[in-house]
């Protein structure tokens, strides 16, 4: 192989490995016994930068046509445009995340280890996404849930910080140990790692070996936790709730976007199958129009009865995960891209709102109680209506790209198959049950900004947000308004 | 032969591995780290059957022996007693059941059908290493930075009250 490409492919990689050795450098050597204030503020502007020289890296190299067509050691690294846009999304949402880790803490007196592993877990999500290869996905895969399940313990001092993170790290091992489970008898049964390969090896047999079932039940199992979708969601609420608020933003983004490339490239045998009637296929999206169903009805649901914004928005993901399944399993180029797109802009508009709540609640010492945002606009007018923007982007009401990608995804499961058959009536019935859930979708959402823009007096005293938080906030919401507005160049861009 | 020591491994693995889980007879923690030694062992066993000599000796080496000597630290650093006997509710007991034979029946039927492997492993520590620098050394250098991931994290969370 080429050890000049290679050293360019992974370029933002080692910048980031680069800059988080200084942070800890910096923060054991020079800042020893300083303020913990101080070392906050020249770490998080390491970790700032380390990310933004990654994100320029990464667009000079996408300068380079030879580059966008990697492919090294039998997919263990694949660059195409796609893979490199979902690698640097994510460091841009890593360094979102930098700007909202509270620069006050009220316990911790480790500073330089969360940016150290928040940057890893952005590697993480960098090598799941450019990755086509079975093992290299489950390294990067246990490489960005390590560093999640420490960071949740971060609030170790309160009791449900502890337990949440016991939890988390408890179920996360075990559907590892299921998704490790399931790769090893899909390598046995197919006897090979690059996920193309795979697929189409899977092609080439008469019929499908019952070994093959099980491999998929136990890879659902194993993805199906990391992107909380029902029953394997059980963690997403507690973590979310009793994590740092900047962790559950993380989680709730940077986690999702690497699993859903997992999710695509595991599902790559339906996608490749020649109509949606081979047995692969149908055994596959039946698997995942059940999951999808019952991960709508749980997660829209459960969300009406929070109090809470931040176990609200948990339900809002599992939700979101449900329909994202509804979108995949028509098994098309269009559902491909219509998956793409909602996990990127499912990804900025969640960011967003957890930055809010990031910003007003954990400066305030609050529990982000929906009630504590009584009458915000009053208060906080610039910040509700960023808040506004992402809340009504997650609702998916129509000029914001949350409507964009839903209604892509619904219209991916509704188109016919191109053979029609007799007993297979298409997805419609999904669509259908997942429309009635947006609308129960919209009522809990609406209902967190009622309260942030119409009841009564203001519950908070305004906070004071700093200028980078600023520009991080208006530059997810120009974001989320503009790929709602003009979604043409990205959805080209993925296709 | 052969056969009859895989069988022999395979139960001792499964059996040592229940007695981890649900000992009937003790309830003390020390008991339950030697049975999961035990198990480690086993498996052991089966990779030599497999010919996976250095798999074998790094399951014996590391699990069964570093591993297994820092869990009992942490037991004994802890003092864990007896654990308390856990109150199961019925819907869970029920619900896991079914899960577990589900599970149990659908392995055990596509297992039964799957043919035999017949290649043998190739498990010398020469082709083993030259797999881990050659073919899979990305994934390779990517569980070098999941050490580091480790080392933080453990820098993290062990020194909690040390502001």
């Amino acid at each position: 192989m080429d050890g000049h490409l290679m050293l360019n492919a992974l370029l933002p990689d080692l910048v980031v490995v680069a800059g988080l050795f200084l942070c800890l450098g910096a923060d054991y050597i020079l800042l020893r016994g300083r303020d913990v204030a101080e070392r906050h503020r020249l770490i998080s502007r390491i970790a700032s930068w380390t990310l933004i020289c990654g994100l320029l890296a990464g667009l000079l190299g996408s300068r380079d046509p030879q580059l966008l067509q990697l492919q090294i050691g039998d997919g263990q690294l694949v660059i195409t445009p796609v893979r490199l846009l979902f690698k640097l999304t994510a460091f841009l949402l890593a360094l979102v995340v930098v700007e909202l880790i509270p620069t006050r803490p009220a316990t911790s007196g480790h500073v330089s280890e969360q940016y150290a592993l928040l940057l890893l877990s952005a590697l993480g999500v960098g090598f799941l996404a450019t990755s086509h290869h079975l093992l290299v996905s489950f390294v990067a895969l246990e490489l960005l849930s390590l560093c999640l399940y420490a960071l949740t313990a971060l609030d170790m001092g309160r009791r449900a910080g502890a337990e949440a993170a016991l939890k988390y790290f408890a179920i996360g091992g075990l559907s590892s140990a299921f998704l490790l489970v399931g790769i090893s008898y899909l390598y046995g049964v197919t006897g090979q790692l690059n996920l193309g390969k795979v697929s189409a090896y899977i092609h080439t047999l008469q019929h499908l070996p019952p070994l093959l079932g099980v491999a998929f039940l136990f890879l659902l199992v194993g993805v199906g936790f990391k992107l909380a979708i029902v029953p394997f969601h059980l963690w997403a609420p507690d973590v979310y709730q009793n994590a740092p608020t900047a962790v559950a933003a993380w989680i709730a983004t940077g986690s999702k976007l690497g699993s859903t490339v997992l999710l695509l490239g595991l599902m790559l045998p339906g996608f490749d199958a020649p109509n949606a009637y081979s047995p692969v296929s149908r055994l596959l999206s039946s698997g995942l129009a059940v999951l999808a169903l019952i991960s709508m009805l749980v997660g829209n649901l459960g969300a009406m009865r929070q109090g809470n914004l931040k176990r609200l928005l948990a339900y809002g993901g599992v939700a979101s995960a449900g329909y994202l399944l509804v979108g995949m399993v028509a098994f098309s180029d269009a559902s491909r891209v219509a998956v793409l797109f909602y996990v990127l802009t499912y990804a900025l508009a969640s960011m967003g709102a957890f930055a809010v709540v990031a910003l007003v609640s954990d400066q305030l010492g609050r529990d982000a109680e929906i009630d504590d945002f009584r009458g915000c606009w009053k208060s906080m007018p610039g910040i509700a209506a960023l808040f506004l923007i992402f809340v009504l982007s997650l609702a998916s009401i129509p000029p914001l790209s949350g409507f964009i990608g839903k209604f892509g995804l619904f219209f991916a499961a509704l188109q016919p198959p191109p053979v029609p058959e007799e007993g297979f009536g298409g997805w419609s019935w999904l669509v259908a049950v997942a429309l009635i859930m947006s609308v129960v979708g919209l009522y809990y959402y609406l209902k967190v900004l009622r309260a942030f823009l119409v009841t009564g007096e203001p519950a908070l005293p305004p906070v004071r947000v700093g200028t980078n938080a600023w520009v991080v906030l208006v530059m997810l919401a120009v974001l989320v308004v503009a790929l709602g507005l003009w979604p043409e160049p990205l959805l080209e861009w993925l296709r | 032969m052969h056969a009859t020591l895989f069988y022999l491994f395979a139960a001792l693995a499964l059996m040592s591995g229940l007695l981890v889980a649900f000992n009937p007879f003790s309830r003390n923690p020390v008991t339950r780290a030697m049975f999961l030694v035990l198990a480690m062992i086993a498996l052991s066993g089966l990779f030599v059957l497999l010919h996976a000599y250095f798999l074998a000796a790094i399951q014996v080496l590391v699990y069964a022996g570093a591993v297994m000597v820092l869990f009992l630290f942490v037991i004994m650093l802890m003092d864990l007693r007896e654990s308390e006997r856990r109150r199961v509710g019925a819907f869970a007991a029920v619900l896991g059941l079914a899960a577990v034979s589900g599970l149990g029946a659908l392995l055990f039927g596509a297992l039964r059908q799957a043919p035999a492997g017949t290649e043998a492993a190739v498990g010398s520590t020469r082709d083993l290493g030259r797999l881990l620098f050659t073919q899979h050394l990305f994934p390779f250098e990517i569980v070098s930075v999941l050490l580091l991931v480790a080392m933080v994290g453990v820098i993290m969370l062990s020194q909690r009250e040390a502001e």
